[in-house]
């Protein structure tokens, strides 16, 4: 049974569309397949979105998907990993492959005229993939390298030891990546095998594969090469997702660190994106956008410019399918770290109490997330992995635009009941000390 | 764990990198600066260079300033930067806080970066907000005030900076790495500055410098994106400003002397071992800037390029490896950048050198030749999809070689030859400059 869709964007609020001509289709096979035309260059990015990633992982599974990612282009039953490499790169093409917490992707990047060839590749790689022992082992060492080089990078050290101790050492995403290395070395071919046997492949019911051609290739060829080479894979019955209740309480950890600034990170568990709560989430993302998000963002204006207290603050909230975090943080000179905590908590307390972020805030936030919406669908990358993204979470490839249709409507009581909600439940504090003081 | 030259940048605000590529179009028939786009010089000498581009509602507009570290003194190392701060700390017509604010509230980026040899300013915003995008670069590069008390305040936070571009490994490898390149040339100054120097600049240290290079005649004004026919007259009403005095660019010493090899390794509290190895390349006029380009794409870039196959994935010596190749006013620096254990360091840069020599004696392969060009070609593409690189290739190749060049980059690409780099290794490799960091 096919089921299609047709979506034509007019984007009403700005009466602007991004997307000339986005379709949908689930393919015989159950997998999703999403088509956006974009001729204005000669080139094509595929995006396959996969359901696998750190949600799945068990304890003992930690690391898996992202040892699985690093090595299945590494070799396939009809390639061996130098011709992958060769074959893609004498195309002028890239191919990549990544696990992120909740999902994972393998994509091609090529000339539109290498559309057919490119796909080729990419369905040998999801489909014959040959994990060679020696380069599992290769790949091994450099994730866990990766994962030691951690330690050079300040914002690295506060946000593991933020995200431990928000989430705590059983939940996928509290899990310190220092930890996965006792199990990365331990995983065999075996593991690979068994691992991606469970996740490449689709479930009909989860719809846990989505593939996404943004470019200059029309529909009805893009849709004919997709089935040509990817009508054959498995079903299969897809893992639940690893779930460990979040019960963080109010922690305040300082650890030294032998860099020359000093971090201070603050920590809210957030709403997940989930269809039946969207008022929290999209009033958290209102909050977000208007602390954090450039130079005009609050934190920006009171940290740096009017207290010169450092050169970096920010705030971020990702959109997740398990509980998210709201974060804000900065880097300073420690000596000034108390008065770092004073203000950080004056902002707070004055969302909160509503004596910040007004109805015209509010209206300045929803018009800056618009424009800023245009700059980040520029490419056909970008517009090829925000359609795969809200797929492939669950909330359809056409929320990308009805997700700026929802933030308007939010209104500033839902905004200020959520920044009460958010900001008076336990928060996790890091502070970073510099031995060198 | 990445280890990339982008050093040779720093920005104002921390989010935001911008890429200039030495990349155009691919071919003549596909012109870069067609015959649709437009050049032209307002009365006060500012060059004003405008490409439509109306698949989004969206503009770039940049201003780019031709000064940057290579400018300063060594007394005044870090000015460019700290003024470049500065300017967004007020003008005559807009405080600290309206001049991201008025930008932003459209949902625009507005942001600067120095680098050694010019500074940016650029806003991306919806069309809908062009005018005040003009006004407000306008305030910026002609009217600041620095304000004493806001200079005094940004101090702390430039100084800030300065810290947390020494926390990062990678940063103190390419400075260490660059002192060894460059011994005479102001190449050899940090962009961002000494701490000391920033405690020191005066207010009119700064006006002095202001005045002195952000003459309309030293900078481009560079827009690509969604405008109408107004365009024009808003250039001239925000751009044409009156300057009182004529502009005299100054001289700059570009010679370096040659360099013999060298291998120097420093303690520093990293995780493994971080090596940048290079060699001064050639001036930006010579022609070899075409060779330079491919050269660092077959060594270097991408995984079927030589050395991440020898030496990663053949003689697994290291974790991370890859090369480029920065084109400067002065001598160009061609680099190899890559991470691994200590043990394997020495190992690393012989092989590194026998690549080298195979390179320099038999030259690359036809297939490795025709695949760097292919990947330029993709590459341009891909690199060249927002209005904001479009935007700043144009001024790029403006102030610094002609939008004339511009459009036969990729036929002068597909012209290098295997003898090129050959000639190319003969010429500049011989000596390898070599600057690690290792575990404490």
């Amino acid at each position: 049974m096919n089921k299609k869709f047709i979506f034509c964007v007019v984007w009403s609020i700005m009466n602007i569309s991004i997307f000339s001509e986005v379709k949908k289709e689930i393919l015989s096979n159950g997998i999703t397949f999403i088509h956006n035309h974009n001729p204005n260059q000669p080139i094509v990015s595929v995006v396959i979105f996969l359901k696998m990633g750190e949600i799945y992982e068990s304890k003992k599974c930690k690391g898996i998907s992202d040892l699985l990612q690093s090595v299945i282009v590494k070799g396939t039953k009809n390639r061996t990993a130098e011709q992958i490499a060769e074959e893609i790169e004498s195309l002028g093409g890239t191919i990549s492959a990544d696990a992120s917490e909740d999902y994972s992707t393998l994509s091609v990047a090529v000339g539109s005229q290498y559309f057919d060839k490119a796909v080729d590749i990419l369905s040998d790689i999801f489909k014959n993939p040959t994990f060679p022992k020696n380069e599992i082992e290769k790949e091994k060492i450099n994730i866990i390298a990766s994962i030691i080089s951690r330690k050079d990078k300040i914002f690295d050290v506060a946000i593991d030891e933020l995200l431990y101790n928000l989430y705590g050492k059983n939940h996928p995403y509290g899990r310190k990546p220092i930890d996965s290395v006792k199990t990365i070395k331990k995983f065999s071919q075996k593991d690979l095998f068994t691992w991606w046997q469970k996740f490449y492949g689709v479930d009909k019911n989860k719809k846990n594969v989505v593939i996404v051609v943004s470019g200059d290739v029309n529909y009805d060829f893009a849709k004919e090469i997709i089935l040509k080479y990817f009508s054959d894979i498995p079903e299969i019955e897809l893992s639940d997702i690893v779930y460990s209740e979040v019960k963080p309480k109010d922690k305040y950890v300082k650890k030294k660190v032998h860099f020359k600034q000093g971090y201070l990170m603050y920590g809210f568990i957030s709403p997940k994106i989930n269809k039946d709560n969207l008022s929290d989430y999209l009033s958290l993302k209102l909050i977000n956008a208007y602390l954090g998000g450039g130079m005009s963002g609050k934190l920006f204006e009171y940290l740096r410019e009017e207290h010169s207290l450092c050169y970096e603050t920010n705030s971020f909230y990702p959109t997740q399918i398990l509980d998210s975090h709201c974060v804000i943080y900065l880097g300073l000179d420690y000596n000034r770290i108390d008065i770092a905590k004073k203000e950080i908590e004056k902002i707070i307390n004055q969302i909160i109490n509503g004596e910040i972020l007004n109805e015209d805030d509010l209206k300045e936030v929803k018009r800056k997330i618009k424009g800023r919406y245009l700059i980040d669908h520029q490419t056909n990358l970008q517009q090829a992995w925000y359609l795969g993204f809200w797929e492939i979470i669950g909330m359809g490839y056409d929320y990308d635009q009805q997700y700026i249709k929802d933030l308007d409507k939010i209104s500033i009581s839902e905004v200020r009941r959520v920044a009460k909600k958010i900001f008076s439940s336990p928060k996790i504090v890091i502070e970073l000390v510099p031995k060198r003081k | 764990m990445s280890m990339i030259l982008t050093l040779v940048f720093v920005l104002t605000n921390f989010c935001i990198t911008i890429n200039i590529i030495f990349c155009s179009d691919m071919s003549t028939s596909n012109l870069f600066f067609s015959a649709d786009d437009k050049k032209y010089i307002l009365d006060n000498g500012l060059t004003v260079i405008l490409k439509k581009s109306d698949v989004l509602p969206l503009l770039s507009v940049q201003v780019w300033v031709k000064t940057g570290s290579i400018y300063e003194t060594e007394q005044m190392n870090g000015i460019s930067h700290f003024l470049e701060h500065l300017v967004f700390k007020g003008t005559e017509k807009y405080s600290v806080n309206q001049i991201s604010k008025k930008i932003e509230s459209y949902g625009g980026i507005i942001n600067a970066g120095t680098s050694k040899e010019y500074t940016v300013y650029y806003i991306d915003i919806p069309k809908d907000g062009i005018e005040d995008a003009f006004d407000i670069l306008s305030q910026l590069v002609f009217h600041a005030t620095f304000i004493e008390e806001e200079l005094e305040k940004e101090r702390f936070v430039v100084i800030e900076e300065i810290k947390r571009y020494e926390d990062n490994p990678g940063n103190i490898l390419y400075e260490n790495f660059n002192e060894k390149l460059f011994t005479l040339t102001p190449y050899k100054f940090r962009i961002i500055g000494k701490e000391e120097n920033i405690k020191n600049l005066s207010r009119q240290d700064i006006i002095n410098y202001y005045k002195t290079h952000y003459h309309p005649k030293n900078m481009v004004l560079s827009i690509c994106g969604d405008f109408d026919e107004n365009i024009n007259d808003l250039i001239k009403k925000y751009f044409d400003v009156k300057v009182s005095s004529d502009y005299i660019p100054p001289v700059v010493l570009l010679d370096e002397e040659p360099k013999g090899s060298i291998f120097e390794i420093k303690k520093h509290k990293v995780q493994h071992t971080y090596f940048l190895c290079g060699f001064l390349g050639p001036k930006i006029e010579d022609k070899h800037q075409y060779t330079g380009d491919v050269l660092s794409i077959i060594l270097g870039e991408g995984i079927s390029s030589r050395l991440y196959k020898i030496l990663r994935e053949e003689k697994k010596l290291v974790y991370e490896i890859g090369s480029g190749f920065y084109t400067q006013l002065g001598p160009s620096i061609f680099y190899i950048s890559g991470v691994c254990e200590r043990k394997n360091l020495e190992k690393v840069i012989d092989e590194i050198n026998n690549i080298l020599t195979d390179l320099r004696t038999n030259g690359p392969t036809e297939k490795e030749l025709e695949k760097a060009k292919q990947i330029v070609l993709t590459r341009w593409y891909f690199n060249n999809e927002t209005v904001h690189s479009k935007s700043a290739t144009l001024a790029w190749w403006f102030l610094f070689k002609s939008l004339e060049e511009l459009n036969f980059y990729i036929d002068n690409i597909n012209k290098v030859s295997k003898e090129d780099i050959k000639e190319f290794l003969s010429t500049y490799s011989k000596n390898l400059v070599t600057f690690a960091l290792e575990p404490e």
